[in-house]
């Protein structure tokens, strides 16, 4: 079921949680919200799911105006971060609570509730208490527990947000291969990008209630909507230039661009540490002159610190460690830094 | 073993002060006991029946079971709705109102028994009133259950709130997405989740009710085969010098107490089985 909220506003006292969202998800999808805490993505997945009701604005379930329905009454799966399950019910009772309040017959629930608990690999665990199970089984029954009534929605609240590492790495793609079984609408909330990047097929970045961009997340990735999303995914190199002739410059690096900037100011480009290529002469894209004061062996990587020249400001490139072998710069060397890809924002 | 040793007290230290513990709880609790039943069966198991069976003594059993029988639901009522919204609404008084559930035990329960006396007794405004009508709370059952239920009043909420604190409303919040009514809602989730705190609160609460003497002796007037309660009654046959009868009916508060104790220690093992479980450590699992 597709849902669209229209100019939502939802503040706790004089905290503005939410400011004028307009979003779309579209039917079937897995979207994550994505924003730093406080950005109102938790706000935004309650106000869907009619925990909270908003001060403007109205929610649409498909052509269905729910801005006013009870929780109840809009048939919506909710996960919590800490699950939630009840305490005193089996694993069994737990996830055929939904059909239980619904007077379903025992026999359908325990049908429904074998199907779920084959698909969730809850296999032998239908009897055991909450308090017995792990963490990743136990948010795996609460996935259950909310599919289990066939909802239109699935909504989650930082499903991963209490697991280990290692846990949480294998659900969120155990929860992608889930969503491409049973393709039911499906927002959750995190602050983790590489979960969202990983688990969703469309990303809405949040920040102070406002929805920043909402896209895949290539679009999100290569065309960052501004300046906010550019600094949020993935971290970059800041440099203040100005514009002049259709242009970005900064000492001797210019950048062209093709935004709609007055003919001159000052702006400021974005650039990736990835996207920052140290080589002995110019090969084609902008390029800066530079010096190497500092190499670090990550892993597979190099992190390399560089100062252009005429700039005290330091930058830090990444290079594939096989490439930074080859070249064989050491801290001092001179080089020439070509950028492979900016952004620049007014 | 040899590490819980090396941090824990010598041997000699050890010994003397579980001795001091010991020698303590003779002195305060076991003897004092053992001397009360001693008394009680003085005359024997037919004066220790007989002693039960005295129309006083059944009078003061009959009046007790009653001032419990309805102290202690209205108890669990208001507990209940006490707890429920301190805990699960935001509002202006909030705290004090939490600070006003202590009263009945920051107050000496003879303070308590005279409000009642000023409230509802003769000389009190509405005195006058209440004889016009024909009713009589004060040194009669009415003013018995009033007392009684006022004094007990903080059992209920005072267990009920801290369990429902550290419940929290996710739980309930789940239900409703799962499309609970409030009323499944309450009955499927809150009661069973809060079931052995509300059953300790209510056994305290029963307990306090039994043996409740000073607001009760204020309101009560005395009145044999009337108006006494249990604890009244055996202070009226200790006055009157009939010791052994005032030990054998004080046997059944006894008995009351270690019931009471019984279950305590019942309803806390079967929480514990139930804790929530967000308290447990995450142990590492496959999915």
């Amino acid at each position: 079921m597709k849902i669209d909220i229209q100019k939502v506003s939802k503040s706790f006292g004089l905290f503005p949680a939410l400011d004028d969202v307009d979003v779309t998800i579209p039917s079937g999808e897995l979207v994550a919200l994505l924003g730093p805490s406080g950005s109102g993505k938790t706000t935004l997945l309650r106000v869907i799911a009619g925990l909270e009701v908003p001060e403007r604005g109205r929610v649409f379930f498909g052509d269905l105006d729910v801005t006013q329905s009870a929780v109840r009454g809009r048939n919506i799966g909710f996960v919590f971060q800490h699950y939630a399950l009840f305490p005193h019910m089996t694993v069994a009772q737990n996830i055929g609570f939904g059909l239980r309040v619904r007077k379903y017959k025992k026999k359908d629930i325990a049908k429904r509730t074998d199907e779920l608990i084959e698909l969730m690999q809850l296999h032998g665990l239908g009897n055991r208490l909450p308090a017995e199970l792990s963490g990743g089984q136990r948010q795996r029954v609460a996935l259950a527990r909310a599919l289990a009534p066939n909802p239109a929605v699935l909504l989650l609240d930082e499903p991963f947000g209490a697991l280990d590492a290692r846990v949480r790495q294998d659900l969120r793609r155990w929860l992608r291969r889930l969503h491409d079984q049973i393709h039911v609408t499906t927002v959750f909330v995190t602050h983790d990008q590489e979960e969202a990047f990983e688990v969703a097929d469309r990303v809405a970045i949040l920040n102070d209630g406002r929805i920043e961009q909402v896209g895949s997340p290539d679009e999100i990735f290569d065309d960052p909507a501004n300046a906010f999303v550019m600094d949020f995914i993935g971290g970059a190199n800041v440099l203040q230039g100005h514009l002049e002739s259709g242009a970005w410059r900064f000492n001797d690096l210019v950048l062209p661009h093709h935004k709609d900037f007055g003919a001159t100011g000052s702006a400021t480009a974005y650039i990736r540490n990835k996207d920052i290529r140290l080589s002995c002469a110019p090969n084609g894209s902008p390029f800066f002159h530079a010096t190497v004061t500092d190499a670090r062996r990550v892993g597979l990587v190099v992190h390399a610190t560089i100062h252009p020249q005429g700039s005290a400001e330091p930058l830090f490139a990444e290079i594939p460690h096989d490439d930074w072998s080859s070249s064989g710069f050491k801290v001092g060397s001179p080089v020439v830094a070509s950028v492979k890809r900016a952004q620049i924002f007014q | 073993m040899t590490q819980k040793r090396s941090v824990s007290e010598s041997k000699a230290s050890r010994v003397f002060l579980t001795a001091i513990a010991l020698v303590f709880l003779g002195v305060v609790l076991i003897i004092p006991l053992a001397l009360v039943f001693h008394t009680a069966f003085r005359d024997g198991l037919e004066g220790y029946l007989g002693a039960l069976a005295d129309p006083d003594t059944l009078s003061a059993i009959r009046v007790t079971c009653i001032a419990v029988a309805i102290a202690v639901p209205c108890n669990i009522l208001f507990g209940f709705a006490a707890a429920w919204s301190i805990t699960k609404f935001e509002f202006r008084g909030k705290r004090l109102i939490v600070s006003l559930i202590d009263v009945p035990f920051a107050v000496s329960p003879v303070i308590s028994g005279m409000i009642f006396v000023l409230l509802f007794g003769a000389d009190s405004f509405l005195g006058p009133w209440l004889s016009d009508h024909g009713i009589r709370i004060i040194f009669a059952l009415p003013g018995i259950v009033i007392a009684t239920t006022f004094v007990t009043f903080p059992f209920v909420a005072r267990e009920l709130i801290p369990v429902m604190q550290m419940q929290g409303a996710e739980q309930e919040l789940a239900a409703l997405t799962l499309g609970a009514s409030p009323w499944q809602m309450f009955r499927l989730v809150t009661l069973p989740s809060v079931k052995w705190g509300l059953f300790y609160g209510s056994i305290l609460c029963a307990a306090r009710a039994v043996g409740e003497f000073g607001a009760v002796s204020v309101v009560s007037g005395h009145i044999r085969g009337e108006t006494n309660t249990l604890p009244l009654h055996v202070e009226v046959l200790y006055n009157e010098y009939h010791f052994s009868c005032a030990f054998a009916v004080a046997t059944l508060l006894i008995l009351i107490a270690v019931l009471t104790l019984g279950a305590k220690a019942t309803a806390e093992l079967m929480e514990r089985r139930t804790r929530p479980q967000r308290e447990l450590p995450l142990k590492e699992a496959k999915p």
